[in-house]
């Protein structure tokens, strides 16, 4: 039956396209309307430059691919500061330029567009047939599952996943945000630009109502469908939107134009239906039949809530000393000395930022020290949390310096403030929800290979090992927090204290330098706090620069070898906390006596 | 929560669920209330409007008799091919925009089915498929499946679907006739590709000319505003017009406006045209477009005399009573059942009106003939050899043998009408047209006349 | 380029204009929707296209008087628009979490092909005119429209202020909003988020068949007229912001229009449709440029004087 031969070309060529959209929208989470245009883009270099110039089908659909991955590129960069909806709307007009464009540029034909194309020649072999075309179209699929696939499931996919969550937070991971986004947007563009080469030359035309904004639609659909970032879903959801019809066709017996109407009420029906039943889309993410079939549990859709279970640090560097717990006077100063003694990390030489009228920080003049943990106290508004902003460049200072290892880091990104070994802990926490505990700690580990689209593809196997030591090393720092038990479970799923022992590990695997806790303690009740802050401790005792905001002043108490006190933007007192609490004035601003 | 707290939830929540079915419930008896009165695939147009169909009497058809097949069409029993079965595909518009069309193409087709086998010809076994109305995807599944099936022939509309069937068309040799979309410019002389309408506006026009200048003879302009078809047709169609004006004496005033095809409002062509506005404006194009155009151009007072080239219920609803309160000036080959005087032509329209109800319209007439000269070119076939298979290199052949083909359009009392291909360009070039116009529920034949304007006589 | 006298560019402001109030009205619909529910509802468009049917069937298939079947025609629509919440993207949101803004969006997609062609089905595919009080022309400085015109820019006028009034001086107003800033938040403090949103796509969808029903008179239906409407509803909505004031939302719509027909100035009417989008990529493209940290830190440092 030639007739269902020509649907499974169908299938394969409209999965080759959505595969491309999955890798952007299910992995990257950029939501693009767009991408049939991306196609078109593909479709009508192939069809003008082989019908016009004689060029040969391989070259002409290679140039396609360029010209998308330069305007996709371009695409990218206004779509990178946007938020969901307006990026709907960016990539709706830019469908709409493009195939406006189409349509206006004499040689592509107008409203008619390319049409009676020559049969696709592949080095002799034309293609006629849907028997012709089974296998390239087949090939072609295979072709773009398998570089979405390597992509996806890599550790850049990973990253592309952290960017779908929390860009922010990713951000601050040492990831560049800007550059994955306008790589896959690129990249994606491409690949859609070689789907639509092949369409153009299986259908042998290439005209704006082929490649359409409903076209962009059903392919959008299809992914949704079939399970965001679940290449294999794509597929099933590509063969259950073409096969919809046909089957129908055989199955309603009314006469044709009625039968018509009804089977497209029966396919948006079944649309909104199945949406409703399976909103994760027919293959929800991480499932695949491989793993399946090796036994291997995987994350569900539906997140359920696991016990409130407090767990208990595994891994001691010293032993415990209960004098930490309240410590004396002395006990203070002593820390104090030490602090002064221990070499600048990071100092801060009159920081000052103001948003409009208000006066965020003024003239703040900070120091870091190794193997110390210094905290940032004061009333609501203070600024601290500025203060972090300011560090990590989140936020740009309109005055001073700040300076790591001696290097400037006012004018750096965030990401790249990350890089040289100072990273920050969320007061909203900000883990990755869809992702496990595991593949959020994962993402932290810095300097993998996997990250980088050329090793990925060029050294398969020295990425597959540095992969292995980035779990391992990954599992050891959860481990360390208490939630090893936890690793395969998705973060969304976790209660808030467990949250914060994840998110602390994350930053730990950073391997930073400098680590910005902001309020670790917060939130979570005193069995959790505990383990909090000793773990805390230990980090210190390994030898890392710790710098911590808090309310509590317990916690600062037991934790800290040095505090500043900040009030409206400025450090206005520093030292121990007993001297601090001390200060009648300090009291009352703190406590309103 | 407690248990009654739970137990108001809970019947909230049936209340609520109840109170949805009950909405639902309502909304969906008002729509097929609605809907139930509504006699499906009529266009009607609501009791300020008239129906789309051309006024003529409606009901009572059936009174022409059965004619002479063997005297009127050259019907010979021993190659009519009677008890034979042949598959002829028909790829129409049957979803989406243009399926109403699909539908009256249809029913000329299964008209002639009937009345060819009466004939003593052979059973046409229609396989219909949905082109969905110019979805080049849909087409070339059909085209898939037509070539799987071995099929030889079918009708195709939208100009093979807007040139996305064409490929296919040459690659499987499946001989067509399309008299909805004819060929156009862009799809001329492709193989086994037969376009049966005439082009418009270009072809129209000489005769066309002749009888404005006839009819006004103190105006001279001409501009004219039509559908973006991209290039090079948009040139190639202006440089023929340019010329054809020049021929005929008359003086293009500069005015050359291109819409995109389906455009519905003209409030920016509008001005355009009232900054140069000519004494002829030719409007070049199609579907409810020029009944909206009407409408539009009457309420800004537009003095220009408006010409179109087509004429379908869809235009004159979207007219909004402009065609009848003014009047509608058209110019194409338009079937006018009331003008049908050949023997073939009035047994369709009576024939026509008995099965269906109403008049029928130009696309019904063109497929109802096109069924008959693919019928006719068989018999050419079976003439030289009674059990000769119907291939489409068989049908290509034998069209070539004599371009010219029975049509219910023109003829006289006593003869059938006909009309003829050109063998490079595969358009017609010899079919009846002509300058009809609309008013108040009637169409008025104004002058009839062939491509490139010969045989003219006034109505 | 037209010669632009002043006569065409009053007649092309004039039409702007008009046009403009029927994109606004579809806007501040739509926003209203999106703003306080997030939903992406595409279905708006079949929504639009039934309000004119039904309308159109009451006053000439069941002989209904003419202004009653067309309120009673955009009314049954609304209470499609709000059936269409409660019954299918409530439960598939609370069903979807994480993925509920996409999940939806495909469900409106599917809702919104299933009902054109449900209407297709019903009513058949083709053009229709909608008859009912005469039309009258008027000229005012060189420009002409008409009546149906002035009372559908008067209506839609009307309802923006209307909703804005409502939203800023009503209590429900007031529940409106809270739960458009945290849904979450309004619930805590007693407000059925659910029924508000509920109200909301009944409101929204109002305006989408006012909107509907003026275009129909003056026009005609078809089974497909939704699609492009929602697309302007979707662009004005956005470009006006989901969660500004109505009368904010209706001027751009006015604007979008205006740009549309001074496009026409300088290109051809195929290419005044793009010309909007292009200006739509160059302002969305503006606005992230000027969010950007690269540019807030050229601004800051210009601004220090660094």
């Amino acid at each position: 039956m030639t007739v269902w031969i020509s649907y499974l070309d169908q299938i394969l060529l409209y999965a080759a396209l959505a595969l491309s959209l999955n890798l952007l929208l299910g992995y990257a989470g950029q939501v693009s309307v767009a991408h049939a245009a991306f196609g078109a883009i593909g479709g009508y270099t192939m069809a003008y430059t082989t019908q016009a110039h004689g060029w040969n089908f391989l070259l002409g659909t290679a140039l396609g691919m360029v010209i998308a991955f330069v305007i996709g590129t371009i695409v990218a960069l206004p779509a990178l500061k946007l938020t969901v909806e307006y990026l709907i709307l960016l990539t709706l007009g830019v469908s709409s330029v493009i195939l406006g464009l189409v349509v206006a540029i004499p040689s592509l034909g107008g409203t008619y567009g390319l049409i009676n194309l020559p049969a696709v020649d592949l080095f002799g072999w034309h293609l006629r047939s849907p028997t012709d075309w089974l296998i390239p179209s087949g090939v072609a699929m295979v072709l773009v599952y398998a570089v979405c696939h390597r992509i996806g499931e890599s550790p850049a996919g990973r990253v592309l996943k952290g960017i779908r969550e929390d860009p922010v937070a990713t951000g601050a991971l040492g990831k560049n945000v800007f550059a994955y986004k306008v790589a896959v947007f690129g990249l994606t563009s491409a690949l859609a630009a070689f789907a639509g080469a092949l369409i153009a030359g299986w259908l042998r035309l290439a005209t704006p109502g082929v490649f359409g904004f409903s076209f962009s639609l059903t392919v959008f659909a299809i992914v949704i469908f079939g399970g965001m970032a679940n290449l294999t879903g794509t597929v099933v959801g590509a063969a259950i939107v073409v096969l919809l019809e046909p089957i129908l066709e055989r199955v309603i017996d009314l006469e044709p134009a009625k039968a018509g109407y009804v089977e497209l009420i029966v396919y948006g029906l079944a649309l909104a239906v199945l949406m409703r039943l399976r909103p994760q889309g027919a293959l929800p993410e991480g499932f695949s039949v491989w793993g399946l079939l090796r036994g291997r549990r995987q994350s569900t859709g539906r997140i359920e809530m696991v016990a409130d279970w407090v767990p208990t640090t595994v891994q001691r560097v010293v032993e415990h000393d209960p004098a930490h717990e309240e410590p004396t006077l002395e006990e203070e100063q002593r820390r104090e000395h030490a602090w002064h003694d221990a070499p600048v990390v990071l100092q801060t030489k009159g920081v000052s930022k103001r948003f409009g009228g208000i006066i965020a920080a003024d003239e703040l003049d900070i120091e870091l020290r190794r193997g110390t943990i210094t905290a940032l106290v004061g009333p609501n508004g203070a600024g601290k949390t500025t203060v972090f902003n300011l560090l990590t460049g989140a936020v740009a200072p309109d005055a001073g310096s700040i300076l790591l290892h001696g290097e400037e880091l006012v004018g750096l990104q965030p990401h790249q403030i990350a890089r040289r070994g100072m990273v920050r802990s969320f007061q909203d926490v900000r883990l990755f929800n869809r992702l496990s505990c595991l593949q959020n700690v994962m993402l932290a580990v810095q300097g993998q290979p996997g990250e980088h689209a050329g090793k990925l593809f060029l050294s398969p196997r020295a990425v597959d090992r540095a992969e292995q030591e980035t779990r391992e090393r990954a599992l050891a720092w959860l481990r360390f927090v208490g939630m090893g038990e936890f690793a395969a479970v998705p973060a969304g799923a976790l209660s808030y204290g467990q949250t914060k022992l994840v998110s602390l590990a994350r930053v730990l695997a950073t391997e930073a330098d400098v680590l910005l806790l902001d309020e670790p303690a917060s939130g979570i009740d005193t069995k959790w706090v505990d383990t909090m802050l000793d773990l805390i401790e230990q980090v210190r005792d390994q030898g890392r620069t710790v710098c911590v905001v808090e309310h509590n002043l317990h916690v600062v108490g037991r934790l800290a070898d040095h505090t500043y006190f900040m009030e409206l933007g400025r450090i206005t007192a520093q030292g121990t906390i007993a001297e601090l609490t001390s200060s009648p004035r300090l009291a009352e601003v703190y406590f309103g006596t | 929560m407690g248990k009654q707290g739970w137990q108001a939830v809970h019947d909230g929540r049936i209340t609520r669920r109840r109170m949805l079915l009950g909405a639902a419930g309502v909304l969906g008896a008002a729509v097929l209330f609605g809907a139930c009165g509504d006699d499906d695939d009529d266009d009607a147009g609501g009791s300020g409007g008239t129906s789309g169909t051309s006024g003529g009497t409606q009901g009572g058809g059936g009174d022409v008799p059965e004619p002479d097949w063997a005297s009127l069409l050259g019907v010979d029993e021993a190659s009519a091919g009677a008890g034979k079965t042949i598959d002829i595909g028909a790829v129409l518009a049957l979803t989406g925009t243009g399926s109403f069309y699909g539908t009256t193409m249809s029913r000329g087709l299964d008209l002639a089915k009937k009345h060819i086998e009466q004939a003593g010809g052979p059973t046409f076994n229609y396989i219909y498929l949905d082109h969905k109305s110019g979805d080049a995807a849909a087409g070339v599944q059909a085209m898939n499946e037509l070539a799987a099936r071995g099929v030889q022939a079918k009708f195709a509309s939208y100009g093979d679907n807007l040139g996305s069937m064409l490929s296919l068309t040459e690659e499987h040799k499946i001989f067509t006739f399309d008299g909805g979309g004819g060929t156009s410019i862009p799809f001329q002389g492709k193989p086994y590709f037969w376009g049966t309408r005439a082009i418009t506006p270009n072809d129209t026009l000489p005769g066309l000319f002749m009888w404005l200048k006839e009819t006004y003879p103190d105006k001279k302009t001409v501009g004219l505003m039509g559908w973006d078809i991209g290039e090079p047709s948009n040139s190639i169609v202006r440089e023929d017009f340019l010329k054809k004006i020049e021929d005929a004496g008359l003086e293009f005033n500069g005015l050359y406006e291109l819409v995109p095809v389906g455009n519905q409002d003209f409030s920016q062509v509008i001005p355009k045209i009232k900054a140069n506005e000519p004494d002829f404006l030719l409007c070049g194009h199609y579907g409810q477009d020029p009944g909206s155009f009407a409408n539009q151009a009457s309420t800004a007072g537009l003095q220009a005399i408006r010409i179109g080239f087509e004429y379908t219920p869809d235009g004159l609803n979207a007219s909004r009573g402009t065609y009848d309160s003014e009047g509608y000036t058209f110019a194409f080959d338009y079937f006018d059942p009331d003008s049908a005087v050949s023997p073939f032509a009035t047994y369709f329209v009576s024939e026509f009106r008995r099965e269906y109800g109403e008049d029928p319209d130009f696309y019904a007439a063109n497929y109802y003939e096109n069924a008959f000269d693919m019928w006719e070119l068989m018999r050419r076939i079976w003439a030289e050899d009674p059990d000769a298979e119907i291939t489409g290199e068989a049908l290509d052949a034998a069209l070539r043998e004599d371009l010219t083909l029975p049509s219910v359009y023109g003829g006289d009392e006593s003869t059938v009408g006909t009309f003829t291909l050109d063998e490079t360009t595969h358009s017609v070039v010899r079919r009846q047209m002509g300058v009809f116009e609309y008013k108040d529920g009637k169409v008025t034949p104004k002058a009839f006349f062939n491509i490139n304007g010969e045989d003219y006589r006034t109505a | 380029m037209l010669a632009l006298t002043f006569e065409t560019f009053r007649q092309l402001t004039v039409d702007g204009f008009f046009r403009g109030c029927s994109y606004g009205l579809l806007g501040v619909g739509f926003a209203l929707i999106l703003g306080v529910t997030g939903r992406f509802h595409f279905a708006y468009g079949f929504t639009y296209t039934l309000a004119s049917y039904l309308g159109f069937t009451f006053a000439f298939r069941v002989n209904w008087p003419f202004w009653l079947s067309a309120a009673l025609g955009v009314l049954l629509a609304a209470v499609l628009g709000a059936l269409i919440e409660a019954g299918v993207y409530r439960p598939l949101a609370r069903n979807a979490g994480a993925t509920a803004l996409l999940a939806v969006f495909v469900a409106a997609l599917g809702i919104g092909i299933a009902g054109e062609n449900l209407i297709r089905l019903l009513w058949g595919a083709n053009t229709q005119a909608f008859y009912g009080p005469r039309k009258v022309g008027y000229e005012l400085w060189d420009a002409i429209f008409i009546n149906f015109d002035v009372w559908q820019a008067a209506s839609s006028i009307a309802i923006a202020v209307l909703l804005a009034a409502m939203l800023r001086y009503t209590g429900l107003g007031r529940q409106i909003k809270a739960t458009r800033i945290n849904p979450d938040l309004a619930r805590t403090i007693g407000i059925d988020a659910d029924r508000i949103y509920v109200i909301v796509f009944f409101l929204g969808t109002i305006c989408a068949g006012v909107a509907s029903f003026w275009y129909a008179l003056k026009y005609t239906v078809d089974p497909g007229m939704g699609t492009l409407p929602v697309t302007y509803a979707f662009v004005v909505a956005f470009l006006g912001g989901t969660t500004s004031s109505p009368i904010r939302v209706f001027v751009t719509g006015i604007v979008v229009a205006l740009i549309e027909q001074y496009a026409s100035i300088w290109l051809s009417v195929r290419y005044t449709q793009t010309a909007v989008f292009v200006v739509l990529v160059g302002y969305l493209t503006y606005l992230a440029i000027t969010q950007s940290a690269w540019y807030v830190r050229v601004r800051t440092r210009t601004a220090a004087g660094v």
